[in-house]
């Protein structure tokens, strides 16, 4: 498997198919004289503001820490709960367990719903 | 030791000694007892046949018209890349020693 | 049949969609000030846009996937940012540019001026959004825009010579202000290649479920819109080439482009033009408002989707949401529509090279294509018609600034 044409930036799918964000990052365990292993899926949260340059972390880190839910930490999905990869990656976890979902919901609730959405 | 996959993409690895072989465009894993294993890292200096970015757009228009790229890199496998500075992979050997990528 | 159906409609609403506020204002400019001569910039724009349209249908039809999934899942991060950055400038520049539109043709309507029309012209486009479907929005409101084909009418009506039609479409070096002229070249060109237009027809393709029994239907959907709207186009350039050219008028104004209808049909030709301007730039307006929401709902893995409802989609419906207020400022504080819209489509050109040329390259890449990937040749076409449009507008862009055009 090619992790980073098959996985990194993929889309992230749940065990219904609702999508819950996409694989911004991938964490790697060294270990002493064996293979690394991949061990989680890292979504949201400042993962992927740190794949940025220099000049422009720092703004959009203020932004998503200020305004995005668990001030900025990503979301991990253990590698053990992915069940496809293929157009999409697709875990079994429900949406409702993510801070995607809290995040729409959050949004949903103070704003579109007043907004007659 | 945790090293995020992410960062290592696009970092240029240097062998023993100290010299150049391409920047990390892939890293390739295969399934073994229920854990997903590293097997090699691919690097190149183009990044041409697995993500693009933005320095290589110029050599990405050749390609487009089918120029075709030139270079190819090479395949370190797991134990040869020493990542105890992520920032800085070097490799445990020199680059004559490792497989060419040839795409 | 039902493939049938589906590419008449898609035809019939490429037509409706096509024109908009830019197509509108750079084609009466070219016209008023260089009579024919930059018919031959429409045809070669329009290429361009068939092609890059049909790609991004095809693309999606194959993989599944939108244009911006694509472009996030292959380019990197860095740059899936840089276009996300730059589309946004120019995505919201040019919804000022419709929204521009609207409240110009509210203003011809009512008397009352334009910068007063905004707000309502973006709730309008806002509520059609919060209620609507993607079916509704995408054709009924062209199927409404099919009134720009009174722009056809005039031209028909006013018998253009045709030895000068035909010299207009031999690409010259320009007489008189060569400066302006290559400006308006980039601008027109601008207008007809945006890049919200592939990326909404990539995600309308996702939103309409199409798979690889499609790519039929949308290589034709996107050859006979793109080209008939290209017509319609011209028809402005040459209606604006007889009545604007002859008589020294440039068109400064949007209610002097009023003649471009007035002239051949009196009285209701004030009424088709204020019809026109106003369908033409709601549809542009509603896409445009889309792509936004698409670019970030889909580069970040939000649920989207205009079948949704807005609170199951909310970052999606808050970000569209967001890029209309934006753009409705410039035209509330009475900044000129007109200029805005030129300026907005010059701008484009200088973009296109850093969103086409990954597009290009995506759709070369056999792993997400299999082997539906592009010809040499249209590689070949798109690459120089941007190429050519990126250093136009590098060149022109500051003269025509600097020469207070």
């Amino acid at each position: 498997m090619d992790l980073v044409r098959e996985v990194l930036d993929s889309r992230v799918l749940d065990r219904a198919g609702q999508p819950i964000g996409r694989v911004d990052g991938i964490v790697l365990r060294l270990r002493d004289g064996e293979p690394p292993v991949v061990t989680d899926l890292a979504l949201g949260g400042l993962t992927a503001v740190n794949r940025l340059r220099r000049p422009f972390r720092g703004v959009v880190a203020w932004i998503v820490t200020r305004w995005g839910l668990r001030a900025g930490r990503a979301y991990r999905i253990p590698w053990s709960r992915v069940h496809d990869v293929g157009i999409d990656v697709t875990v079994g976890v429900d949406e409702r367990e993510t801070p995607a979902h809290a995040w729409e919901r959050r949004i949903g609730r103070s704003i579109v719903r007043r907004l007659g959405g | 030791m945790e090293v995020r996959l992410e960062r290592l993409v696009g970092r240029r690895v240097v062998d023993r000694d100290g010299r150049g072989i391409g920047h990390i465009e892939e890293v390739r894993a295969e399934e073994v007892g229920g854990e997903l294993r590293v097997v090699e890292y691919l690097t190149g200096t183009l990044g041409a046949r697995r993500r693009l970015m933005l320095a290589t757009l110029p050599l990405h228009a050749a390609g487009v018209l089918g120029i075709p790229l030139a270079g190819s890199g090479y395949r370190i496998p797991w134990r040869e890349l020493d990542l105890t500075d992520p920032d800085r992979p070097r490799t445990r050997c020199r680059r004559e020693e490792l497989p060419r990528d040839g795409g | 049949m039902k493939k049938l159906l589906e590419i008449a409609l898609g035809v019939v609403t490429s037509i409706g969609g096509y024109l908009d506020a830019g197509t509108i204002a750079t084609a009466a400019a070219a016209g008023a000030l260089f009579g024919f001569d930059l018919l031959w910039v429409i045809p070669l724009g329009t290429l361009c846009a068939i092609c890059l349209v049909e790609m991004s249908g095809r693309l999606s039809a194959v993989s599944r996937h939108t244009l911006r999934d694509a472009m996030r899942e292959r380019l990197g991060f860095d740059f899936f940012v840089l276009t996300l950055v730059l589309g946004l400038v120019v995505d919201v520049s040019v919804l000022a540019a419709e929204l521009g539109g609207m409240a110009i043709a509210a203003e011809l309507l009512t008397g009352i001026a334009f910068r007063w029309w905004a707000l309502p012209a973006a709730v309008l486009t806002w509520l059609i959004l919060w209620k609507g479907t993607f079916g509704v929005i995408e054709k009924g409101v062209a199927l409404l825009g099919l009134v720009t084909v009174s722009f056809l009418a005039a031209a028909w009506t006013l018998h253009p010579p045709v030895g000068a039609l035909a010299r207009g479409l031999v690409p010259s070096l320009g007489a008189g202000d060569r400066f302006r002229y290559w400006f308006l070249a980039v601008a027109i060109l601008g207008s007809l290649i945006s890049p919200y237009l592939f990326y909404f027809y990539s995600s309308g393709a996702v939103e309409e479920k199409w798979d690889e029994s499609y790519l039929g239907v949308n290589r034709i959907v996107a050859t006979l819109g793109m080209a008939f709207g290209g017509i319609i186009a011209m028809a402005v350039l040459v209606v604006a080439a007889m009545v604007f050219h002859p008589n020294g008028i440039r068109v400064e104004r949007y209610e002097q482009a009023t003649l471009l209808l007035t002239a051949p049909f009196g009285r209701a030709g004030f009424y088709l033009f204020a019809a026109s301007l106003g369908i033409a730039c709601l549809g542009a307006a509603l896409e445009l408002a889309l792509a936004v929401g698409y670019d970030f709902a889909q580069g970040f893995g939000w649920r989207w989707g205009q079948n949704r409802r807005p609170r199951d989609a909310a970052r999606f419906a808050l970000v569209y949401t967001g890029a209309l207020a934006v753009a409705a400022i410039p035209i509330a504080l009475g900044v000129d529509p007109l200029g805005v819209t030129v300026l907005s489509m010059a701008f484009t050109a200088l973009v296109l090279p850093f969103v086409v040329l990954p597009f290009l390259a995506l759709m070369n890449d056999r792993g997400y294509l299999r082997e539906h990937t592009n010809h040499r040749l249209a590689n070949a076409v798109v690459l120089a018609v941007v190429v050519l449009a990126f250093v136009l507008a590098v060149v022109s862009i500051p003269l025509q600034i600097l020469g207070g055009g």
